[in-house]
Protein backbone atom coordinates (compact mmCIF):
# COMPACT_ATOMS: atom_id res chain seq x y z
CA UNK A 1 0.00 0.00 0.00
CA UNK A 2 2.65 2.59 0.84
CA UNK A 3 4.38 1.86 -2.13
CA UNK A 4 1.47 2.73 -4.40
CA UNK A 5 1.05 5.84 -2.45
CA UNK A 6 4.65 6.23 -3.33
CA UNK A 7 4.62 5.74 -7.02
CA UNK A 8 1.45 7.94 -7.43
CA UNK A 9 2.84 10.59 -5.33
CA UNK A 10 6.34 10.16 -7.55
CA UNK A 11 4.00 10.17 -10.99
CA UNK A 12 2.12 13.08 -10.05
CA UNK A 13 5.36 15.68 -8.87
CA UNK A 14 6.81 14.58 -12.04
CA UNK A 15 3.54 15.29 -14.11
CA UNK A 16 2.99 18.49 -12.98
CA UNK A 17 6.61 19.21 -13.32
CA UNK A 18 6.70 18.80 -17.11
CA UNK A 19 3.44 19.53 -18.12
CA UNK A 20 3.28 22.64 -20.27
CA UNK A 21 1.12 25.85 -19.66
CA UNK A 22 0.71 28.16 -21.96
CA UNK A 23 3.58 29.84 -23.92
CA UNK A 24 4.07 33.09 -24.42
CA UNK A 25 3.21 32.63 -28.39
CA UNK A 26 -0.07 31.22 -27.04
CA UNK A 27 -0.39 34.06 -24.42
CA UNK A 28 -0.29 36.41 -27.21
CA UNK A 29 -2.31 34.76 -29.53
CA UNK A 30 -4.84 34.70 -26.87
CA UNK A 31 -4.45 38.77 -26.06
CA UNK A 32 -4.50 39.19 -30.31
CA UNK A 33 -7.93 37.41 -30.58
CA UNK A 34 -9.60 39.67 -27.65
CA UNK A 35 -8.30 42.22 -28.97
CA UNK A 36 -9.79 41.65 -32.43
CA UNK A 37 -13.20 40.77 -31.15
CA UNK A 38 -13.34 44.24 -29.31
CA UNK A 39 -12.85 42.95 -25.53
CA UNK A 40 -9.81 44.92 -24.65
CA UNK A 41 -10.54 44.94 -21.02
CA UNK A 42 -9.84 41.54 -21.40
CA UNK A 43 -7.33 41.20 -23.56
CA UNK A 44 -5.15 44.01 -21.10
CA UNK A 45 -3.91 41.24 -18.65
CA UNK A 46 -2.91 38.79 -21.61
CA UNK A 47 -1.06 41.16 -23.41
CA UNK A 48 0.72 42.48 -19.50
CA UNK A 49 1.23 38.86 -19.65
CA UNK A 50 3.25 38.57 -22.45
CA UNK A 51 5.18 41.89 -22.04
CA UNK A 52 6.50 40.49 -18.93
CA UNK A 53 7.63 37.58 -19.93
CA UNK A 54 8.93 38.90 -23.13
CA UNK A 55 10.72 41.63 -21.47
CA UNK A 56 12.67 43.71 -22.07
CA UNK A 57 12.87 43.43 -25.63
CA UNK A 58 8.47 43.79 -25.87
CA UNK A 59 7.98 44.39 -29.17
CA UNK A 60 6.04 47.88 -30.59
CA UNK A 61 2.72 46.44 -31.58
CA UNK A 62 2.27 44.96 -27.69
CA UNK A 63 3.06 48.45 -26.06
CA UNK A 64 0.91 50.15 -28.79
CA UNK A 65 -1.99 47.58 -27.76
CA UNK A 66 -1.50 48.14 -23.70
CA UNK A 67 -2.14 51.53 -24.63
CA UNK A 68 -4.87 50.87 -26.54
CA UNK A 69 -6.44 48.74 -23.56
CA UNK A 70 -5.96 51.47 -21.49
CA UNK A 71 -7.03 53.88 -23.28
CA UNK A 72 -9.95 52.30 -23.91
CA UNK A 73 -10.76 51.54 -20.37
CA UNK A 74 -10.47 55.32 -19.49
CA UNK A 75 -7.10 54.99 -17.87
CA UNK A 76 -5.51 57.97 -19.62
CA UNK A 77 -2.25 58.54 -17.51
CA UNK A 78 -1.14 54.67 -18.34
CA UNK A 79 -2.25 54.70 -21.99
CA UNK A 80 -0.09 57.86 -22.35
CA UNK A 81 2.96 56.23 -20.52
CA UNK A 82 2.64 52.78 -23.09
CA UNK A 83 2.09 55.13 -26.28
CA UNK A 84 5.49 56.73 -25.34
CA UNK A 85 7.18 53.69 -24.69
CA UNK A 86 5.84 52.46 -28.09
CA UNK A 87 6.47 55.76 -30.00
CA UNK A 88 10.03 54.99 -29.08
CA UNK A 89 10.28 51.28 -29.32
CA UNK A 90 8.59 51.77 -33.41
CA UNK A 91 10.75 51.39 -36.31
CA UNK A 92 7.49 52.41 -38.71
CA UNK A 93 7.29 56.20 -39.34
CA UNK A 94 3.93 56.02 -40.28
CA UNK A 95 2.82 54.32 -37.33
CA UNK A 96 4.63 56.54 -35.31
CA UNK A 97 3.01 59.25 -36.80
CA UNK A 98 -0.38 57.66 -35.62
CA UNK A 99 0.64 56.80 -32.02
CA UNK A 100 1.31 60.80 -31.33
CA UNK A 101 -2.15 61.07 -32.50
CA UNK A 102 -3.18 58.65 -30.00
CA UNK A 103 -1.40 60.93 -27.41
CA UNK A 104 -2.46 63.74 -28.49
CA UNK A 105 -6.13 62.19 -28.19
CA UNK A 106 -5.55 61.54 -24.78
CA UNK A 107 -4.18 64.73 -23.78
CA UNK A 108 -7.09 66.34 -25.26
CA UNK A 109 -9.45 63.94 -23.11
CA UNK A 110 -7.42 64.41 -19.89
CA UNK A 111 -8.00 68.49 -21.37
CA UNK A 112 -4.64 68.88 -21.09
CA UNK A 113 -4.92 70.95 -24.64
CA UNK A 114 -1.11 72.29 -24.20
CA UNK A 115 0.39 69.19 -24.13
CA UNK A 116 -1.86 67.60 -26.76
CA UNK A 117 -0.85 71.09 -28.84
CA UNK A 118 3.03 70.02 -28.39
CA UNK A 119 2.36 66.98 -29.55
CA UNK A 120 0.56 67.47 -32.99
CA UNK A 121 3.46 70.61 -33.52
CA UNK A 122 5.94 67.83 -33.16
CA UNK A 123 4.35 66.12 -36.29
CA UNK A 124 6.71 66.95 -39.33
CA UNK A 125 4.96 69.47 -41.86
CA UNK A 126 4.53 67.79 -44.61
CA UNK A 127 2.16 64.83 -44.49
CA UNK A 128 0.03 62.49 -46.78
CA UNK A 129 -3.58 64.69 -47.45
CA UNK A 130 -5.53 61.93 -45.06
CA UNK A 131 -2.81 62.30 -42.39
CA UNK A 132 -3.25 66.12 -42.98
CA UNK A 133 -7.03 66.41 -42.79
CA UNK A 134 -6.66 64.99 -39.44
CA UNK A 135 -3.83 66.77 -37.76
CA UNK A 136 -6.17 69.69 -38.92
CA UNK A 137 -9.00 67.83 -36.81
CA UNK A 138 -7.10 67.11 -33.85
CA UNK A 139 -5.59 71.50 -34.05
CA UNK A 140 -9.14 72.40 -34.23
CA UNK A 141 -9.95 70.07 -30.79
CA UNK A 142 -6.91 71.29 -29.16
CA UNK A 143 -7.72 75.21 -29.96
CA UNK A 144 -11.20 75.21 -29.18
CA UNK A 145 -9.69 73.73 -26.20
CA UNK A 146 -7.86 76.21 -25.43
CA UNK A 147 -10.76 78.84 -26.67
CA UNK A 148 -9.30 80.32 -29.29
CA UNK A 149 -12.07 79.83 -31.59
CA UNK A 150 -11.35 81.49 -34.58
CA UNK A 151 -8.03 79.32 -34.89
CA UNK A 152 -10.34 76.11 -34.32
CA UNK A 153 -12.89 77.47 -36.61
CA UNK A 154 -10.11 77.59 -39.52
CA UNK A 155 -9.05 74.27 -38.67
CA UNK A 156 -12.42 72.47 -38.48
CA UNK A 157 -12.71 73.75 -41.72
CA UNK A 158 -9.54 72.43 -43.48
CA UNK A 159 -10.53 69.40 -41.59
CA UNK A 160 -13.90 68.90 -43.96
CA UNK A 161 -14.04 67.13 -47.11
CA UNK A 162 -16.23 69.09 -49.38
CA UNK A 163 -16.80 72.64 -49.55
CA UNK A 164 -20.22 71.83 -48.31
CA UNK A 165 -18.94 70.98 -45.28
CA UNK A 166 -16.31 73.75 -45.03
CA UNK A 167 -19.09 76.47 -45.97
CA UNK A 168 -21.33 74.74 -42.81
CA UNK A 169 -18.19 75.18 -40.79
CA UNK A 170 -17.69 78.33 -41.27
CA UNK A 171 -21.31 79.23 -40.85
CA UNK A 172 -21.08 77.86 -37.22
CA UNK A 173 -18.02 80.28 -36.23
CA UNK A 174 -18.85 83.14 -38.44
CA UNK A 175 -19.78 84.89 -35.29
CA UNK A 176 -17.79 83.61 -32.57
CA UNK A 177 -19.54 86.41 -30.01
CA UNK A 178 -21.78 83.73 -28.78
CA UNK A 179 -19.08 81.05 -27.45
CA UNK A 180 -18.37 83.69 -24.72
CA UNK A 181 -22.43 83.42 -23.66
CA UNK A 182 -23.42 83.73 -21.09
CA UNK A 183 -20.59 85.90 -19.42
CA UNK A 184 -20.49 84.57 -15.72
CA UNK A 185 -18.72 88.16 -14.61
CA UNK A 186 -21.98 89.43 -15.98
CA UNK A 187 -24.06 87.27 -14.46
CA UNK A 188 -22.06 87.49 -11.00
CA UNK A 189 -22.07 91.51 -10.98
CA UNK A 190 -26.03 91.16 -12.35
CA UNK A 191 -26.98 88.93 -8.75
CA UNK A 192 -24.47 91.83 -7.12
CA UNK A 193 -26.70 94.16 -8.41
CA UNK A 194 -30.46 92.76 -7.79
CA UNK A 195 -30.03 89.48 -6.21
CA UNK A 196 -30.91 86.41 -8.76
CA UNK A 197 -30.94 88.93 -12.07
CA UNK A 198 -27.84 86.88 -12.63
CA UNK A 199 -29.58 83.20 -12.28
CA UNK A 200 -31.97 84.28 -14.23
CA UNK A 201 -29.63 85.91 -17.00
CA UNK A 202 -28.09 82.48 -17.14
CA UNK A 203 -31.18 80.78 -17.54
CA UNK A 204 -32.15 79.25 -14.35
CA UNK A 205 -35.12 81.40 -13.94
CA UNK A 206 -36.54 79.27 -10.60
CA UNK A 207 -33.23 79.49 -8.65
CA UNK A 208 -33.03 83.32 -9.61
CA UNK A 209 -36.69 84.26 -8.34
CA UNK A 210 -35.66 81.75 -4.93
CA UNK A 211 -32.59 84.01 -4.61
CA UNK A 212 -34.48 86.93 -5.14
CA UNK A 213 -37.31 86.13 -2.64
CA UNK A 214 -34.67 84.69 0.20
CA UNK A 215 -32.37 87.89 0.21
CA UNK A 216 -35.43 90.06 0.02
CA UNK A 217 -36.96 88.31 3.04
CA UNK A 218 -33.74 88.44 5.28
CA UNK A 219 -33.58 92.52 4.05
CA UNK A 220 -37.62 92.57 4.87
CA UNK A 221 -35.91 91.23 8.93
CA UNK A 222 -33.62 93.86 8.96
CA UNK A 223 -35.76 96.66 8.49
CA UNK A 224 -38.38 94.92 10.91
CA UNK A 225 -35.56 94.60 13.61
CA UNK A 226 -34.55 97.65 13.20
CA UNK A 227 -37.92 99.48 13.48
CA UNK A 228 -39.08 96.82 16.60
CA UNK A 229 -35.49 97.16 17.95
CA UNK A 230 -32.17 98.94 16.58
CA UNK A 231 -30.26 98.86 13.65
CA UNK A 232 -27.21 97.40 16.21
CA UNK A 233 -29.63 94.27 16.83
CA UNK A 234 -30.71 93.93 13.09
CA UNK A 235 -27.02 93.89 12.13
CA UNK A 236 -26.08 90.86 14.54
CA UNK A 237 -29.36 88.91 13.32
CA UNK A 238 -30.22 89.86 10.29
CA UNK A 239 -26.90 90.98 8.27
CA UNK A 240 -24.90 87.82 8.75
CA UNK A 241 -28.09 85.69 7.12
CA UNK A 242 -28.15 88.00 4.58
CA UNK A 243 -24.58 88.06 3.54
CA UNK A 244 -24.64 84.64 3.08
CA UNK A 245 -27.20 83.98 0.70
CA UNK A 246 -26.56 86.92 -1.00
CA UNK A 247 -22.71 86.11 -1.57
CA UNK A 248 -24.22 82.60 -2.20
CA UNK A 249 -26.75 83.98 -4.90
CA UNK A 250 -23.72 85.81 -6.88
CA UNK A 251 -21.12 82.77 -6.95
CA UNK A 252 -24.22 80.90 -8.26
CA UNK A 253 -24.66 82.85 -10.87
CA UNK A 254 -21.49 82.90 -12.14
CA UNK A 255 -21.27 78.70 -11.57
CA UNK A 256 -24.93 78.54 -13.81
CA UNK A 257 -23.38 81.02 -16.18
CA UNK A 258 -20.14 78.97 -16.85
CA UNK A 259 -21.90 75.45 -17.21
CA UNK A 260 -24.66 77.48 -19.43
CA UNK A 261 -21.95 78.62 -21.57
CA UNK A 262 -19.84 74.95 -21.53
CA UNK A 263 -23.36 73.28 -22.27
CA UNK A 264 -24.08 75.67 -25.35
CA UNK A 265 -19.63 75.37 -26.47
CA UNK A 266 -20.13 70.98 -26.13
CA UNK A 267 -23.60 71.84 -28.60
CA UNK A 268 -21.64 73.65 -31.09
CA UNK A 269 -18.64 71.20 -31.02
CA UNK A 270 -21.30 68.62 -31.69
CA UNK A 271 -22.33 70.17 -34.64
CA UNK A 272 -19.21 70.70 -36.09
CA UNK A 273 -18.12 66.80 -35.62
CA UNK A 274 -21.42 65.94 -36.82
CA UNK A 275 -20.56 68.20 -40.04
CA UNK A 276 -17.34 66.67 -40.21
CA UNK A 277 -18.34 62.87 -39.78
CA UNK A 278 -20.95 63.14 -42.07
CA UNK A 279 -18.49 63.56 -45.26
CA UNK A 280 -16.64 60.58 -44.57
CA UNK B 1 -2.48 52.01 -73.78
CA UNK B 2 0.42 52.99 -71.61
CA UNK B 3 -0.55 56.68 -71.75
CA UNK B 4 -4.28 55.42 -70.20
CA UNK B 5 -2.43 53.37 -67.26
CA UNK B 6 -0.46 56.05 -66.22
CA UNK B 7 -3.26 58.47 -66.38
CA UNK B 8 -5.18 56.22 -64.31
CA UNK B 9 -3.11 55.22 -61.67
CA UNK B 10 -2.31 59.05 -61.46
CA UNK B 11 -6.03 59.50 -60.80
CA UNK B 12 -6.60 56.65 -58.70
CA UNK B 13 -3.62 56.97 -55.96
CA UNK B 14 -3.97 60.63 -55.00
CA UNK B 15 -8.03 59.76 -54.51
CA UNK B 16 -6.65 56.74 -52.55
CA UNK B 17 -4.01 58.93 -50.51
CA UNK B 18 -7.05 61.33 -49.57
CA UNK B 19 -8.75 58.78 -47.67
CA UNK B 20 -5.43 56.89 -46.19
CA UNK B 21 -5.31 57.56 -42.35
CA UNK B 22 -7.84 60.40 -42.17
CA UNK B 23 -10.04 60.42 -39.53
CA UNK B 24 -13.18 57.95 -39.29
CA UNK B 25 -16.55 59.02 -38.49
CA UNK B 26 -16.44 56.98 -35.58
CA UNK B 27 -13.35 58.16 -34.34
CA UNK B 28 -14.56 61.84 -34.97
CA UNK B 29 -17.72 60.94 -33.03
CA UNK B 30 -15.74 59.37 -30.30
CA UNK B 31 -14.88 62.77 -29.04
CA UNK B 32 -18.60 63.84 -29.10
CA UNK B 33 -17.98 64.04 -25.01
CA UNK B 34 -15.08 66.04 -24.74
CA UNK B 35 -16.32 69.50 -24.04
CA UNK B 36 -19.69 68.64 -22.14
CA UNK B 37 -20.01 69.93 -19.03
CA UNK B 38 -19.59 68.55 -15.52
CA UNK B 39 -22.66 65.66 -14.35
CA UNK B 40 -21.69 66.31 -10.67
CA UNK B 41 -24.35 68.43 -10.05
CA UNK B 42 -25.90 68.53 -6.26
CA UNK B 43 -28.95 67.10 -6.11
CA UNK B 44 -31.15 69.28 -3.86
CA UNK B 45 -34.03 67.26 -4.27
CA UNK B 46 -34.43 65.06 -1.96
CA UNK B 47 -37.33 62.46 -1.09
CA UNK B 48 -39.76 62.84 1.96
CA UNK B 49 -40.17 59.92 3.99
CA UNK B 50 -43.78 59.00 4.87
CA UNK B 51 -42.49 55.99 7.13
CA UNK B 52 -44.04 57.87 10.53
CA UNK B 53 -45.10 61.38 11.86
CA UNK B 54 -42.02 62.20 12.93
CA UNK B 55 -39.81 61.54 9.90
CA UNK B 56 -42.78 62.90 7.60
CA UNK B 57 -42.31 66.17 9.35
CA UNK B 58 -38.21 66.07 10.08
CA UNK B 59 -37.90 65.16 6.01
CA UNK B 60 -39.87 67.61 4.66
CA UNK B 61 -38.29 70.36 6.70
CA UNK B 62 -35.18 69.04 5.34
CA UNK B 63 -36.10 68.84 1.65
CA UNK B 64 -37.71 72.47 2.09
CA UNK B 65 -34.48 73.63 3.52
CA UNK B 66 -32.44 71.65 0.82
CA UNK B 67 -34.56 72.96 -2.57
CA UNK B 68 -35.24 76.73 -1.16
CA UNK B 69 -32.27 77.70 1.45
CA UNK B 70 -29.09 75.25 0.73
CA UNK B 71 -29.82 75.61 -3.03
CA UNK B 72 -28.65 79.37 -2.33
CA UNK B 73 -25.88 78.65 -0.07
CA UNK B 74 -22.08 79.05 -1.08
CA UNK B 75 -20.68 76.03 -0.15
CA UNK B 76 -19.79 76.14 3.42
CA UNK B 77 -19.99 72.61 5.13
CA UNK B 78 -16.81 70.81 5.41
CA UNK B 79 -18.32 67.56 5.13
CA UNK B 80 -18.95 65.28 2.21
CA UNK B 81 -22.03 64.75 2.64
CA UNK B 82 -23.16 67.60 4.03
CA UNK B 83 -24.82 68.01 7.35
CA UNK B 84 -27.77 68.76 6.37
CA UNK B 85 -27.92 65.80 4.25
CA UNK B 86 -26.13 63.57 6.93
CA UNK B 87 -29.14 64.73 9.41
CA UNK B 88 -31.51 63.65 7.22
CA UNK B 89 -29.87 59.99 6.18
CA UNK B 90 -28.84 59.39 10.11
CA UNK B 91 -32.51 60.25 11.43
CA UNK B 92 -33.84 57.84 8.74
CA UNK B 93 -31.33 55.09 9.56
CA UNK B 94 -31.05 55.73 13.58
CA UNK B 95 -34.66 57.14 14.18
CA UNK B 96 -34.39 58.77 17.38
CA UNK B 97 -30.44 58.27 18.29
CA UNK B 98 -29.80 59.85 14.98
CA UNK B 99 -31.02 63.27 16.55
CA UNK B 100 -28.11 63.14 18.85
CA UNK B 101 -26.16 61.80 16.04
CA UNK B 102 -26.94 64.76 13.71
CA UNK B 103 -26.32 67.72 16.63
CA UNK B 104 -23.17 65.75 16.97
CA UNK B 105 -22.36 66.55 13.67
CA UNK B 106 -22.98 70.05 13.22
CA UNK B 107 -20.54 70.46 16.40
CA UNK B 108 -18.19 68.10 14.70
CA UNK B 109 -18.38 70.50 11.14
CA UNK B 110 -15.33 73.41 11.75
CA UNK B 111 -12.60 71.28 9.97
CA UNK B 112 -10.26 71.76 12.67
CA UNK B 113 -9.70 68.23 12.71
CA UNK B 114 -8.48 66.98 9.51
CA UNK B 115 -6.50 64.39 10.33
CA UNK B 116 -9.62 62.28 11.28
CA UNK B 117 -11.29 62.54 7.95
CA UNK B 118 -10.16 60.82 4.62
CA UNK B 119 -10.96 63.77 1.54
CA UNK B 120 -14.06 63.24 -1.07
CA UNK B 121 -12.07 63.44 -4.00
CA UNK B 122 -14.43 64.88 -6.22
CA UNK B 123 -15.91 67.60 -3.61
CA UNK B 124 -12.32 67.99 -2.20
CA UNK B 125 -14.57 67.75 1.23
CA UNK B 126 -13.97 65.74 4.39
CA UNK B 127 -15.96 62.13 3.92
CA UNK B 128 -17.83 61.25 6.65
CA UNK B 129 -20.56 59.37 5.95
CA UNK B 130 -23.85 57.99 7.83
CA UNK B 131 -22.99 54.57 10.01
CA UNK B 132 -25.40 52.20 11.96
CA UNK B 133 -24.90 53.60 15.39
CA UNK B 134 -24.82 49.96 17.42
CA UNK B 135 -25.99 50.78 21.39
Amino acid sequence: MKQKVFFLLVSLISLAAYSPAQTVGETRAFADSLYTAGHLNEALPAYQRTAFFIRPTVDAEVLNRIADCFYSGGDLEKALEFYDHSYFAQTNDSIKKEVLFRKSACYLRSHNYNFALMELLSLEDSLSPGLEKKRNFYLGMTWFGLEDFSKAGSYFEKAAEDSMSQQKIKAIFADIRHFYLPNPKLASWLSIILPGAGQIYSGEIWSGINSLLLTGFFVGLGFYIVSVSSPVDALFTALPWFQRYYQGGFQHAADFAKNKRTENRSKIFNEVLAVIASTK
Amino acid sequence: MKWKTIASIFIILPAFACNLHSQTPDEVRSFSKLFKPDENKPDYSLKIDPGNEFKLVLTSGFAFYKTFVSSQDGVKCTFYPSCSVYALNTIKTNSLIGVLDAIDRLTRCNGISPEKYHIHEPSQRFYDPVEKIRH
